[in-house]
């Protein structure tokens, strides 16, 4: 039951909503009563709009602000409210409204003086909605002038308020293409934050580049000392001949306030008869010309490089060269043009004509001279410049045939064949097998890594060997039982025949006792050896034998004795059992009192 | 059986020299072919004569790279007349000293041609080959490799066995063994510089009149600037049909591979269709 009350209050409030109707009402004011021309004032227009959430808000309609004499600056700033309500009724239910604001504030201008009423209205349909009051603001004040004057080359005799505009040009009075130099300069008496050129002006009939701009200054007028700000410097050219007119510049004064210069006018004279043929209006200066070839002594065929270049003071980047010279014997292509513009009091420079020139016979060839026409505004008259001719000393054929066309896209093979070498007309193709090299950059590089890589190995492995290989001791003992192996196999190799045998045995057994006995048997006799023997502890019938088996070999060596093969086995034996016995001649046995 | 080992192999053999001898008729008739034509002015037949020669060929002909070359620059095409000259200088090549003479003369011609073509249509040209580029050619020989690794070795063999030779004769044998660690470490070095750059960069011949370097690979790619043909550029990377190219001013940029002749590469028929014979 609940439920279904709710349902019916919904249906029943929600028609009614969307029924709302839309109604609108426009307010408009200015923030200030009193301005002065050129000063900056705000004007406000809000517009309120009820009705459906989303309905457009009616733009409000501004009356012709230029007939008013008025300028908008810049965009206008929107602002957009919204707010909704709801009312309740006895017996019929609620209603919803949407109240939507929208505001726009319009930064404006005056040009002139008055009183300017501002009739701004909205349209709701076909019905003008206007506004309770009707903003109005007094302009006081000079308005600009807009009547052009003859251009001046001084400066202002007369003080025009705080801040005004000045327009100088050099000359009231010139011909079409000379320069005209035009300077825009502000005065102030105060100082003013933020002066930007706003409008430039209008230089529709003439050809214009910038020139340096001038320092600031201080300047009297009449008796008021104002500072002097460049504004803007141009180099002009007149295009037309007549009475030209140069509209004014506009400046702006922080965001609050516009200034506005004078027109100019200034008179252009036609360019007098009498033009030589072949000469440009576009050359109107003074100018003079050079040609020159980067070098002078080539071969048929060898490119060089032939500048041509026109300086002097004028438009120097509209000049117009005029048609260039036949070159008998040359093929010249286009030229790549490069130029440097010098800005000063007048306007000028250099424009260079670099041509890629061929020669297509041998001999002395000439480059021809260039003349080129230009209008001498000082003087009046035309003048004409050559360029001086250029000798070129060509190695070649003279009597080669030239193209004909100086133009012409770079030659063909066929009309060079002269200078390719033949082909070859071998009987049988000559051919080669190309073998690839064994020396592959990988090979390459491996063998270039294993000299080094070896030689650390080497020398890793021997300093190792050094730190733990044998001592110098071990070394000599080793060195000793080696030589000691040595003897016996050579004894053992005399034993049948008893050559060498005894010599052998004799030189084995004196470094076996020699080295028995230690350093102080060196050099010993016999027997003070063998007595040294005893006294390091070998045995006296060690000694013996080892005295027995000496004195064997000296008799045999030296006496006339011989002895069997037999009696040298048993020589050799008694001498292995000395050497081997750990108490006689063993090398380390160990010292043993003699007894 | 040794008998019939002989028979065999001289059945072979018969076999050989024939389908050999057959193949050389066939390669020399092509270049006679093209020989013909072009002493009758036909170079764009001619190229195609010795395009086909090329192809049959099994190794290198330094006569007919130059009649190549020679033909392409009489019909005017830049790219491909350096690229063939180029190869008929080659050291694989096996040019004779009037065969590269006369390619030497024709390169220079050629080269002559692509800087005013270059300069009068405002194109990227390499610039004119210097000492360095000599110098590396040279020093990419085998000889110099194989002088840096004797030198090394030797060194090597010198430095082990110095104790085995008498006192007075050490100090000679340690300053030969310096002269050749000295040699091993220069030659050595120079010898792996100029390798480095040649497989780093393979140097190619741009083959049209005309070649588009672009910002990166495909032809939707903006154009970057364009290169004369003939121009000698570096392929420092490959991608699929495209390659990054350099010119030796440092200009850097994709080219397709089509447009490159590279001459370490096998050789590459340029003309449109092989010729009748």
């Amino acid at each position: 039951m609940q439920l279904a009350g709710a349902a019916g209050l919904g249906l029943y409030l929600s028609p009614r909503t969307a029924r709302a109707d839309t109604k609108s009402r426009i307010v408009a004011e200015i923030d200030r009563e009193r301005v002065e021309v050129g000063e900056a004032f705000e004007l406000t227009v809000q517009v309120d709009s009820e009705g459906e959430r989303g309905a457009e808000v009616p733009e409000p309609v501004l009356p012709d602000m230029t007939a008013l004499g008025l300028q908008i600056v810049g965009m206008p700033a929107n602002y957009r409210s919204t707010s909704s309500s709801f009312s309740f009724g006895t017996g019929r239910g609620s209603t919803m409204t949407t109240r939507t604001t929208q505001t726009s504030v319009y930064t404006l201008i005056a040009s002139k003086p008055g009183r300017i009423e501002l009739p701004v209205h909205i349209l709701e349909g076909k019905t003008k909605v206007t506004p309770p009051r009707i903003p109005a603001i007094e302009v006081t004040g000079q308005a600009a002038p807009t009547e052009p004057v003859p251009a001046a080359a001084d400066g202002p005799t007369e003080p025009q308020g705080d801040i005004f505009l000045w327009t100088r040009l050099d000359k009231p009075t010139l011909f079409v293409g000379e320069q005209l130099t035009y300077t825009l300069e502000i005065y102030e008496r105060l100082p003013f934050l933020q002066i930007q050129l706003r409008q430039l002006p209008g230089f529709q009939d003439f050809w214009s580049e910038e020139l340096p701009q001038g320092q600031m200054r201080q300047a009297v007028v009449g008796n008021t000392a104002y500072r002097v700000h460049p504004g803007l410097r141009r180099a002009l050219f007149p295009q037309r001949a007549g009475t030209l007119t140069l509209s004014p510049a506009e400046v702006g004064i922080g965001m609050r306030r516009r200034i506005t210069g004078r027109p100019v006018t200034v008179e252009v004279k036609p360019l007098p008869a009498g033009a030589p043929a072949g000469f440009s209006p576009n050359n109107v200066g003074v100018y003079s010309i050079r040609a020159e070839a980067d070098r002078t002594n080539i071969k048929v065929g060898e490119p060089f490089t032939l500048t041509v270049a026109i300086q002097g003071t004028g438009n120097i980047r509209v000049i117009d060269p005029g048609a260039w010279p036949e070159m008998p014997g040359l093929r010249r292509y286009e030229p790549k043009i490069e130029t440097d513009v010098t800005t000063g009091a007048q306007l000028g420079g250099e424009r260079r004509y670099a041509f890629l020139v061929i020669p297509e016979r041998g001999g002395t060839l000439t480059v021809p001279p260039h003349t080129f026409h230009y209008f001498d505004p000082a003087s009046e008259s035309y003048q004409t410049a050559t360029s001086a001719p250029i000798e070129l000393t060509v190695a070649g054929d003279p009597n080669a045939a030239p193209t004909l066309a100086s133009d012409a896209p770079p030659p063909a093979a066929a009309e060079e064949e002269g200078i390719l070498a033949p082909i070859v007309e071998p009987a049988a193709l000559p051919r080669a097998t190309p073998s690839p090299s064994w020396l592959t950059p990988s090979r390459w590089a491996w063998a270039m890594a294993g000299a080094p890589v070896l030689l650390a190995l080497g020398t890793a492995a021997s300093a190792l060997w050094r730190r733990l290989g044998p001592d110098e001791h071990s070394r000599a003992a080793a060195a000793r039982a080696a030589k000691q192996r040595e003897l016996l196999a050579q004894a053992e190799r005399g034993l049948g025949t008893g050559e060498g045998f005894y010599p052998a045995l004799a030189q084995l057994l004196q470094a076996a006792a020699i080295d028995r006995a230690g350093p102080e048997g060196e050099g010993l006799p016999r027997h003070a050896l063998l007595a040294l023997l005893a006294g390091k502890g070998v045995s006296s019938a060690d000694c013996e034998r080892l005295r027995d088996l000496l004195d064997r070999c000296d008799a045999a060596r030296f006496g006339a004795r011989g002895e069997s093969a037999s009696e040298r086995e048993v020589a050799l034996q008694a001498a292995r059992e000395l050497l081997h016995s750990s108490a006689a001649l063993k090398p380390g046995s160990p010292a043993r009192p003699p007894s | 059986m040794t008998r019939m080992r002989i028979r065999a192999l001289s059945i072979f053999a018969l076999f050989a020299l024939t389908a050999a001898s057959a193949r050389a008729d066939v390669v020399d008739d092509a270049f006679a072919r093209g020989n013909a034509l072009a002493a009758a002015r036909d170079y764009a037949g001619a190229v195609r004569a010795y395009e086909d020669a090329e192809a049959l060929l099994p190794g290198r002909s330094a006569a007919l790279s130059f009649n190549l070359g020679t033909a392409y620059a009489q019909l005017g095409e830049l790219g491909a007349a350096t690229y063939h000259l180029r190869r008929a200088l080659q050291p694989q090549a096996e040019a004779s000293v009037d065969i590269a003479e006369a390619a030497r003369r024709n390169l220079g011609v050629v080269r002559q041609r692509a800087e005013v073509a270059a300069t009068a249509a405002n194109l990227q040209i390499d610039r004119p080959e210097t000492w360095r580029d000599a110098a590396l050619s040279a020093l990419r020989s085998p000889a110099f490799g194989w002088l840096s690794v004797i030198a090394g070795w030797l060194a090597l063999l010198l430095w082990i066995t110095r104790a085995r030779y008498r006192e007075a004769a050490r100090s000679a044998l340690a300053g030969l063994a310096a002269v050749l660690a000295a040699l091993y470490l220069v030659i050595g070095g120079l010898h792996g510089y100029a390798l480095r750059t040649e497989l780093g960069a393979p140097q190619a011949i741009a083959l049209p009149a005309k070649l588009e370097v672009r910002e990166g690979p495909g032809i939707h790619r903006k154009t970057v600037f364009t290169v004369q043909g003939g121009s000698r550029l570096s392929l420092v990377e490959r991608g699929a049909g495209w390659g990054r190219v350099r010119l030796p001013g440092g200009l850097e940029g994709w080219a397709p591979l089509s447009g490159l002749g590279e001459l370490a590469a096998p050789p590459r028929r340029l003309a449109s269709e092989p010729s009748s014979p």
